[in-house]
């Protein structure tokens, strides 16, 4: 439990008018007088705290600042695009080195990107780019891309089960103002939907809430007997599909006549496991800590030493999926990092971003 | 005993004046001039939106929906020039008559059907807000004009001039709260609905009135975000409604109605948007930042309540 | 004479000897010795003393603001004194809880009745102790236990009905068995007949009287001296937050005693009786609403009429439909020769009816408005049209002061902190306020103390002779008499007769009330 350390050290920080002052001083490091002396502190901004992937994502920053003997500052949107632009106003004032976010809103942060550059400060995106501005380098997934994955293995199992591609298949799609759930959504939709037309494909939204999620898949276990498949946009929401399986008596595992096909994306510690254990059909990539990590590399190799960030191919062996590319985007530089199948085949692959949490952070994913 | 009640009465201050001296111990960079325009830029969309709350709270009831309200009108308003290329006064006239409008149906329901405000204005907020997701498929509406935007991003030297609009609203606010006939029918109506009905006061009017007000003021709110974010979305200001309900009882509005003055809605805004911004500035792990903030707004309503307690006391 | 009545007691007290407080005999039930009690700069009870023997009713007297409902808290536990103690049997209670003292037989039973009105009465009285079988409440023994409990103190209802349906009367009888039930040592009544019809006021009265025989004491607080002396053996007066005179209760006259409350000699106003015809200035005719009508009735110009009868026969409810509180549902009113639109306080104020509530709290006026704007409410004097003027609004009060002689600090003043007789004041200055043609006063000086209710009737005659007439209900049928030119007496809703004011006596108007058979009965069997 890292979190215990650092409460302790914000607690006498709060408490303790001493340490205090030394607090001060790192951020006083930072202050106007830091334009020509670049400032110690990484900012970071996420829109939710709340689910594990965002946890990693923050967690991955951390470590990454660390290593580079930089200060780390934290802030959390909770949702609200205005909170986020909120706390992107007042961590800019602070002129940290750099300003790293994910976006909860691609358009509402563009004109900050203009404040940031005004107050030189780079700024840096992850998982959730801008639609414009000037953002020094983005680090993305193809979020739409693992959605279409999802949908042609769904259609592949299906056609091995039946012959051909047909059946039904539940999307419980996720929260719609999160851009990456839509994304998937209708990359996973779209493909069943124009290419597989004998696919029936029943869409009923989860919101984002494990509640939501149990009962919307328990009550369309009930309706459909028959049901073929579950695709869940993010493994967050698997467990309560799974829960839903297993009380109806319906979970079972690969391979078995009655097994109810299972997709999602993410490929979390937990799907991990599940894949290992053959309990999910395919689960699709991304890769969190390469994000951050990334964006952290481009800016201080390139940003921060007054160049641009070059496009072309990117290789990196430190990751599994090793080769990505750098395009032109709207709001700059642009990084997309493509979705691979987790298998039982790479499962131990040391370079899973699950593996990285699981055996070199020593992270669980499940409390308790 | 007067010394203790101006003090008493004036609490929301002193523990602004704390709450910035504990952050600019902890962060010297809290009490600069930069972050006081900071602290006042974000107390601005906050400060309306707790104006329009405390009209409802005025009269004993509630406005749940000023969030939907605000997200709607600053939507339609989008579309206003998106669509019909409406040019951008009439988009903020066509928002802030959105919000009005909305405010009034809430009246209606309130007042004249005698549906519970509590539960009818927070089915309204679902509605709103469920209705601009489904709109704008849970897009952002860009608003590019340059006079729309121009209060939300305008400014003087290096001043913002948006707090400027926070403070003609409270001051327009004032006048109309504390000299106007309707005014004083709204604290009236109030204080006891019975005895002001009994006096000759239209009362279901005023009750009405109160809400169409709270939904023009949420209008203005839903203008000032969308020019200050420079669009709009449907996750606009998800986590402010529970901060725009607790700055007027911070401020010390009554929640029975009748009792509460604009300058303690402008302290009670300006004390949250002080723990807000404070904690955006202060080292704090994010995993406690909503704990912290929760303690703090605890404290100040115990404060009140302890206020609150000595007046009571004083009339036994 | 009345300053030799006091200074007696005023120097026992000084001595630190009250005139009961020392000499607690096995007698007593209750001493309160020597309490102090101050809020602020303001001392609300100056070294009051007084004893209550067992089985004996005690009255409490004094003006608002005397001191009386502070020492019931006190004595009740609902707030500390700062000195001085309270003995309950020979136990000093003075440090224990309000809970303490309850289970000790000490009770404080306030004007507004503590029931739960949506809980049944068996319910009401066995609470908080419900008899329970394994943690459930078990019914059948509870509504058994609550009908003894009824049977044995005469009230005949079913232990099941909705507290909330009973009368005023029977909700104060419920109050009382549930305290005496409690093995109740001591009960301090505040103000147990306001708001009672003349006949449910005797019979509660002989039923409090009943229950001493059981051994319970009572202290007995009533603006009503008759009462107090028709049920007590002792009273002690306060006056200033002191004790201004105590003795037997049978020895003092009506006169001595008003005397006594208020500390100087205040004379009963009489109206000279105004026999000659007046021309009319309102006309109703067959006018219908909820509960009365049809009602035919023409008041003239400065003329008060008396409306007689019980609660619910009608008099209340034609004064609210005409004030616009109360629908009516068919019928015509023609003030100085015009039809009058009543469907709304606003529109009957407009057409010059003027209301004044006897529920001064819940309907009068807003606690959390200063005084000045009390006085202006639903009538600002506007600047520009939407602005309220303040220094007109001023001035109104300036004029207000001082043609009713309110005592107040400052117009800003909250009107919650005024007495009960300023703040009637206030109200009936509203209403003059607005020039009506016709005030339609409903209990003008309830819970209102001597002097000032004397003041209220001196300004009710003052407006007659202006020429506005008045619609007058009062429950003291001494009050009634000395105000009315003519009354009209209700009967199921409509007017029966009419009584000139010629040769009207007092008796005469209560025994016109009481031609009917009283409510209670008729709703009981």
């Amino acid at each position: 439990m890292p979190n215990i350390m650092d409460f302790r050290l914000n607690r006498r920080a709060l408490l303790a008018g001493a340490a205090a002052t030394a607090a001060a001083g790192v951020m006083a490091g930072s202050g106007p007088a830091g334009a020509q002396e670049l400032s110690k502190v990484v900012a970071w901004e996420t829109p939710y705290l709340g689910f594990f992937f965002f946890v990693v994502l923050q967690e991955a920053l951390k470590r990454k600042a660390e290593s580079l003997g930089l200060q780390f500052v934290g802030k959390d949107a909770n949702g609200d695009s205005n909170a986020q632009v909120n706390d992107w106003n007042s961590l800019l004032l602070q002129k940290p080195r750099y300003l790293i976010s994910d976006a909860l809103d691609s358009e509402l942060l563009i004109p900050l990107t203009k404040k940031a550059r005004s107050l030189g400060v780079p700024v840096g995106m992850v998982d959730t780019p801008l639609t414009g501005g000037t953002v020094a380098a983005s680090v993305t997934f193809d979020n739409r891309q693992s959605g279409v994955m999802a949908a042609e293995k769904t259609a592949e199992l299906l056609t091995r089960k039946y012959g051909s591609p047909k059946g039904s298949v539940l999307n419980n799609y996720g929260s719609l103002t999160a851009v990456a759930l839509r994304n998937r959504k209708e990359g996973f939709e779209e493909t069943l939907k124009s290419k597989y037309k004998d696919i029936e494909v029943i869409s009923r939204p989860q919101n984002n809430q494990h509640d939501e999620a149990l009962a919307v898949v328990s009550a369309t276990l009930r309706e459909r007997p028959d049901l073929d498949a579950i695709h869940m946009p993010t493994d967050i929401f698997v467990v309560d599909a799974r829960k839903a399986m297993e009380t109806q008596k319906r979970l079972f595992p690969v391979g078995h006549e009655k097994h109810i096909i299972l997709t999602s994306i993410d490929a979390s510690p937990n799907a991990l496991e599940w894949v290992k254990a053959g309990e999910i059909d395919a689960d699709i990539a991304q890769d969190p800590i390469a994000y951050v990590e990334i964006v952290v590399d481009l800016l201080e190799q390139y940003t921060l030493k007054g160049q641009p960030v070059p496009t072309g191919p990117y290789e990196n062996k430190k990751y599994f999926w090793e080769k990505g590319m750098i395009a032109d985007s709207p709001s700059g530089p642009l990084l997309t990092i493509p979705p691979y199948f987790l298998t039982k085949e790479n499962a131990d692959d040391p370079r899973h971003w699950a593996n990285v949490v699981t055996k070199v952070w020593k992270m669980e994913q499940n409390a308790g | 005993m007067n010394g203790r009640k101006f003090l008493l009465d004036n609490v929301v201050w002193i523990l602004i004046i704390v709450f910035s001296l504990l952050a600019g111990v902890l962060n010297p960079f809290f009490l600069s001039e930069g972050n006081l325009q900071n602290v006042l830029v974000q107390a601005t969309t906050l400060g309306v939106l707790v104006l329009a709350v405390s009209f409802t709270l005025l009269i004993g009831e509630i406005d749940l929906s000023v969030i939907g309200n605000l997200v709607f009108s600053g939507m339609i308003g989008a579309y206003a020039m998106q669509e019909y290329g409406a040019h951008w006064t009439v988009a903020v006239a066509v928002t802030v008559l959105t919000g009005t409008l909305i405010g009034a149906v809430n009246g209606y329901f309130v007042s004249y059907m005698r549906m519970n405000s509590l539960i009818a204005t927070l089915a309204m907020g679902l509605f709103l807000q469920g209705a601009v997701l489904g709109a704008t498929q849970a897009r952002t509406l860009v608003i590019a004009d340059e006079g729309y935007g121009y209060i939300g991003s305008a400014t003087i030297g290096t001043w913002p001039i948006m707090p400027v609009a926070l403070f003609v609203i409270y001051l327009a606010a004032h006048v109309v709260l504390a000299y106007s006939a309707w005014g004083r029918n709204l604290y009236a109506t109030g204080g006891n609905r019975r005895a002001a009905h009994a006096a000759g006061i239209n009362v279901r009017r005023v009750r009405l009135s109160a809400f169409a007000a709270a939904g023009f003021l949420a209008g203005l709110a839903g203008f000032l975000y969308a020019s200050y974010l420079g669009g709009v979305s449907v996750t606009v200001g998800s986590t402010t409604l529970l901060y725009a309900v607790a700055a007027p009882v911070i401020g010390g509005v009554s929640l029975l109605g009748g009792r509460g003055r604009v300058l303690g809605m402008l302290g009670g805004t300006l004390l949250i948007t002080v723990i807000q911004t404070g904690l955006q500035l202060i080292n704090v792990s994010a995993y406690y930042i909503q704990m912290i903030g929760g303690a703090m707004i605890l404290l100040a309503i115990a404060v009140d309540a302890f206020r609150v307690r000595g007046e009571e006391q004083e009339s036994v | 004479m009345t300053q030799s009545d006091r200074e007696p007691t005023e120097g026992a007290r000084r001595a630190g000897e009250g005139l009961f407080a020392p000499a607690p005999s096995d007698r007593s039930v209750l001493v309160v010795d020597n309490v102090f009690k101050t809020y602020g700069p303001v001392s609300v009870l100056d070294g009051v003393s007084l004893a209550v023997p067992k089985g004996a009713i005690h009255g409490l007297l004094g003006k608002n603001g005397a001191g009386k409902s502070t020492l019931s808290n006190v004595i009740a536990g609902f707030t500390r004194a700062d000195a001085g103690s309270i003995l309950l049997a020979g136990e000093d209670v003075s440090s224990l809880t309000l809970t303490a003292r309850k289970k000790r037989g000490l009770h404080l039973l306030s004007q507004h009745s503590e029931i739960f009105e949506d809980l049944s009465i068996g319910e009401n009285l066995l609470l908080p102790n419900l008899p329970r079988r394994r943690s459930l409440i078990d019914w059948g023994k509870l509504h058994r236990q609550a009908s003894l409990l009824l049977e044995s103190h005469a009230m005949q209802v079913s232990s099941r009905r909705r507290a909330g349906d009973l009368n005023a009367s029977d909700r104060r009888r419920l109050a009382i068995i549930k305290a005496v039930a409690g093995d109740a040592r001591l009960i301090i009544l505040d103000e147990p007949t306001a708001g009672l019809a003349a006949r449910e006021r005797q019979h509660l009265l002989e039923w409090v009287e009943a229950l001493t025989a059981g051994g319970t004491s009572f202290i007995y607080i009533s603006h009503h001296n008759d009462e107090v002396r028709q049920l007590c053996s002792e009273y002690t007066v306060l006056r200033d937050g002191k004790v201004a005179a105590s003795g037997a209760a049978g020895s003092l006259s009506a006169d001595g005693m008003a005397r006594l409350i208020t500390g100087s000699d205040v004379k009963e106003f009489r109206r000279e009786g105004q026999m000659a015809p007046k021309p009319p200035i309102v006309e109703i005719s067959d006018l219908c609403f909820p509960g009365g009508g049809p009602v035919e009735l023409t008041v003239g110009r400065g003329e008060i009429v008396g409306l007689v009868g019980l609660l619910g026969e009608g008099p209340q409810e034609l004064l609210r439909t005409l004030g616009g509180l109360l629908p009516a549902t068919s019928g015509r009113v023609l003030v100085d020769g015009r039809p009058a639109r009543i469907d709304s306080p606003g529109h009957s104020l407009a057409a010059g009816i003027a209301y004044l509530t006897h529920d001064r709290i819940g309907e009068g006026h807003v606690a959390s408005m200063s005084i000045a704007e009390n006085l202006s409410l639903g009538n600002w004097p506007r600047r520009a049209g939407w602005m309220i003027s303040r220094s007109s609004m001023l001035g109104r009060m300036r004029q207000a002061r001082a043609a009713m002689d309110v005592v107040m600090d400052t117009p800003d003043q909250e009107i919650r902190k005024l007495s009960g007789g300023n703040q009637q004041k206030i109200l009936l200055g509203r209403l003059l306020e607005r020039n009506p043609a016709i005030l339609l006063l409903d209990e003008p000086t309830i819970g209102v103390d001597v002097a000032a209710k004397e003041h209220i009737h001196r300004l009710i005659d003052d407006a007659t002779r202006r020429g506005v007439a008045v619609l007058l209900i009062a429950q003291d049928p001494d009050e009634m008499q000395r105000l009315v030119d003519r009354v009209v007496v209700f009967s199921k809703g409509r007017i029966e007769r009419s009584l000139s004011a010629e040769g009207l006596t007092a008796d005469a108007i209560a025994d016109a009330r009481s031609l009917r058979k009283p409510m209670t009965e008729r709703r009981t069997t």
